[in-house]
């Protein structure tokens, strides 16, 4: 399934894939999947995303 | 450097120079060391187990003393056994031995200039063959049973040479050494390349670690299977496209290709920051290298040898992995391209 709200906090506070991975140590591809939703995250990525964004895990991943 | 990086890079020096020590060996084992060979033929005629005629004879003139091996190369028809022996000019055997059809390399021996006697003996039974390797002087005869010939015309084709033994062992060592030299200034030049001195290059994400896993789970898998079914032809006898070292050099590329090519289509072949186009040029001078001495090879015709791939080839297959990469890169940048 695919992870529109990581996609929509990543555009809003206007970063790229490329700007993101870089941030939390990843590769493009893999931000690319995980927004794709081919790819489930470990929850230290997920924090590390978070904390970028400034988001909580809940708003970013919790499946609704 | 994280230490799991050292033991990688350790392990692949090693295997570069080793790479192309070998190389280089092969590349002077064409070098003329041979001391001239003959080639003895015969058309044998058997009948209730009477070969007609019962040998052939021929002479070989070794010109200087030194110490050499003799190197007999037959590859029979099957069902005529034949015992070959070389005498010196005092009738004294110096090599002999017995097969359907072998290749065989001799000790290295010191021998004296002058005429030399190669006679190839008919066996048709198990008593000529004991009593040809007694009166050659081969106290260990093997336990095998032969289908001995009992009626019909073979045509035979002997090949006995001789090679200087000093004169190989010298140039094989030189190779090596050569080889050796050449190997680690290979890897000196890749280290200074792609070292960037920071120590978050070369890392994969987690990501990036699982597809290198499940790359080298199928890797492991096409090797082995590959294995197996080299294990079962040889099992069964089922003729091989080439030698076996060949074909274990074959399923050894089969795997790096599948584990690299779905590494790159996965986005797993490089780490993270890598830049592409060092490892890119390393590639295509490897790839270069291995045609080059591949297009060699096919020069001199000692790819193919009745009708399979020779140890020669591997190279050939060298080359063929580092195209099948270079093809998945070029799919895969173009796949990107698209995306973007």
């Amino acid at each position: 399934m695919k992870n529109l709200r990581l996609k929509s906090a990543r555009a809003a506070l206007d970063m790229s894939q490329q700007d993101l991975a870089d941030r939390v140590g990843v590769s493009r591809q893999t931000i690319n999947a995980i927004e794709k939703g081919d790819y489930n995250p470990t929850i230290n990525l997920c924090l590390a995303i978070c904390k970028t964004l400034g988001k909580t895990l809940d708003e970013l991943f919790w499946d609704e | 450097m994280k230490s799991k990086k050292k033991i990688t890079i350790m392990i692949c020096s090693v295997l570069i120079v080793l790479l192309v020590a070998f190389a280089c060996m092969m590349i002077v084992s064409d070098t003329p060391a041979s001391k001239g060979s003959i080639i003895v033929t015969g058309e044998v005629n058997v009948e209730d187990g009477v070969p007609s005629p019962a040998s052939e004879t021929k002479e070989f003139v070794v010109e200087e003393e030194g110490e050499y091996y003799w190197i007999y190369d037959w590859m029979g028809e099957p069902g005529m056994i034949t015992g070959m022996s070389i005498k010196d000019a005092d009738g004294v055997s110096v090599f002999a031995c017995t097969a359907e059809g072998c290749y065989a390399e001799s000790e290295p021996m010191e021998l004296k200039a002058g005429t030399y006697e190669v006679e190839v003996v008919y066996l048709t039974n198990d008593e000529d063959m004991r009593a040809f390797l007694a009166d050659n002087g081969v106290t260990e005869v093997g336990s095998e049973l032969y289908n001995y010939a009992e009626n019909g015309n073979w045509s035979t084709e002997y090949t006995v040479g001789l090679e200087s033994a000093s004169a190989t062992s010298i140039i094989f060592k030189m190779a090596l050494i050569l080889g050796v030299v050449i190997g680690l200034l290979v890897v000196v030049i890749i280290l200074a390349v792609t070292k960037t001195g920071d120590d978050t290059k070369n890392q994969f994400d987690e990501r990036q670690e699982l597809v290198r896993g499940k790359g080298f789970q199928y890797g492991f898998f096409a090797i082995m299977i590959s294995n197996a079914v080299l294990l079962f032809m040889k099992m069964f006898e089922i003729p091989l496209f080439s030698d076996l070292q060949v074909a274990m050099v074959l399923s050894i590329v089969i795997g790096i290709s599948l584990f690299a090519c779905y590494c790159i289509w996965n986005d797993g072949y490089f780490a993270l920051n890598e830049k592409r186009t060092g490892l890119l040029i390393s590639f295509g001078c490897c790839g270069l290298l291995n045609v080059l001495i591949t297009i060699g090879h096919i020069t001199d015709g000692a790819i193919i040898e009745n009708g399979a791939f020779t140890f020669r080839s591997a190279n050939l297959f060298c080359a063929l992995l580092f195209f099948v990469i270079f093809i998945a890169l070029l799919a895969k940048h173009v796949k990107d391209r698209k995306e973007e």
